[in-house]
């Protein structure tokens, strides 16, 4: 497939010819035969019209939501200060969890736990057997190495999966990294650690087990809270 | 207020094969083609006022049936990461380890608009599975063309990393930048 050069009608230009919305002139007819003939034949996979099916499905079309009159408007300005307030008294009271979220990076997960989708509680227990898939959120890094150390200082690689490339991600976004990984039943919390902006699978890697070697989960903890571009997140298994 | 049948029927009897056709392209699938149809008449029916005034009403199906289209992209995408990816799958012909070969056909193109962000979605959608010019798609976007060419070299900067082979990417680079 080759982008259009404007030398070919698009297939919406064609498509309106076909109904009788406009008509194209007679050198643009002769590209456009193919697709004519493709809309021509796909008359015969419609399914056919059922009204009361579509009456149905109309029902069941959400309605965009209405936006608030203006008087509505002017009363929520005046709790905005109040709004305020409170958020600045909600951030100072959070305790700090090991999901580690600092600066503009974060590490977060989502579980998979007999068949259902669970949002990560880094707080709630985990157990072998549950599936963990990743969401990060980059920063202005384009690139992540994403590495666990187990209760024995086993230290695996997940993103990249191979090679000392870094996993490229997305600017400036949250994301959901692809795949999940299964937990297995090895002692102690499962410790993920995700460095954004590395050069290197080996650069991730040498800093992870030095901090490990140092102090073990207390090592890593100090890394990320010094590096902000180190995310950690620290799952105790039930 | 009350629709009358005979002009969905009519509207269905001229429009509702171009909706299936472009959904089948895009979604690859007989029966979500089918769906896009029946949302798509079920949006003509609940909107039927201001449908009415519409100057083409097959234009105003298309942004209908492109937001069904790039949502079921996007929930199939998530739905394949959150419950059926394993790792052992990913070196495989899972979504986000494509091998691109010489051509770039409908299946890769599917992967590559579902891994994009909202804006860049459409982009695709429009330049390759419309055949739009980088201006017609810019204008159904209600983006400037040089919005729309670093949208996609941004994208296909990074899409060019993760995907892994490089010489299919630039390709795709240069086919979008010439």
């Amino acid at each position: 497939m080759r982008i259009n050069d404007g030398s070919r009608p698009s297939t919406l230009r064609i498509a309106r010819h076909q109904t009788g919305e406009q008509s194209l002139g007679s050198d643009e007819l002769a590209k456009a035969a193919s697709t004519l003939s493709a809309l021509e034949a796909e008359k015969g996979r419609v399914p056919p019209f059922d009204w009361t099916l579509l009456t149905a499905a109309a029902h069941r079309v959400e309605e965009p939501r209405p936006r608030p009159s203006a008087p509505v408007r002017r009363w929520l300005w005046g709790l905005i200060p109040a709004m305020a307030m409170l958020l600045a008294l909600v951030i100072l009271r959070v305790p700090e969890g090991p999901n580690r979220s600092k600066g503009d990076v974060d590490l977060g997960f989502y579980l998979l736990r007999n068949g259902v989708v669970l949002p990560g509680d880094p707080d709630g227990p985990v157990q072998a057997g549950d599936r963990v898939q990743f969401t990060t959120h980059a920063g202005s890094h384009d690139r992540l190495v994403l590495l666990s150390m187990d209760g024995r200082g086993q230290l695996t690689v997940f993103y990249p999966e191979t090679g000392e490339q870094p996993e490229a991600v997305i600017p400036g976004e949250t994301h959901v990294l692809p795949g999940s990984i299964r937990l297995d039943d090895a002692p102690g919390p499962e410790i993920f650690v995700a460095f954004y902006g590395v050069d290197s699978v080996r650069e991730a890697k040498e800093r992870a087990l030095w901090a490990w070697k140092e102090e073990g989960i207390a090592g890593l903890r100090e890394l990320a809270d010094e590096d902000p571009d180190v995310a950690i997140l620290v799952l105790a298994r039930r | 207020m009350q629709v009358p049948e005979q002009e969905i029927r009519a509207l269905y009897q001229r429009y509702a094969h171009v909706v299936h056709y472009r959904a089948r392209q895009i979604l690859g699938s007989e029966e979500e083609a089918a769906d896009a149809v029946q949302e798509t008449f079920a949006r003509v029916i609940r909107n039927y006022d201001s449908f009415r005034q519409e100057s083409s009403p097959l234009t105003w199906m298309y942004r209908i049936t492109t937001n069904y289209c790039l949502n079921r992209l996007r929930d199939r995408r998530g739905h394949a990461r959150k419950h059926e990816n394993h790792r052992e799958e990913l070196g495989g012909d899972g979504l986000t380890r494509v091998d691109f070969g010489a051509e770039l056909d409908a299946k890769t193109l599917r992967q590559l608009v579902a891994g994009a962000d909202e804006e860049t979605r459409a982009i695709l959608l429009h330049l390759y599975f419309d055949d739009m010019t980088r201006e017609e798609a810019a204008k159904q976007v209600g983006i400037s063309v040089p919005t729309l060419r670093k949208r996609l070299d941004a994208f296909f900067k990074v899409a060019r990393r993760s995907f892994g082979v490089e010489l299919a990417a630039s390709l795709l680079l240069f086919w979008v930048l010439r």
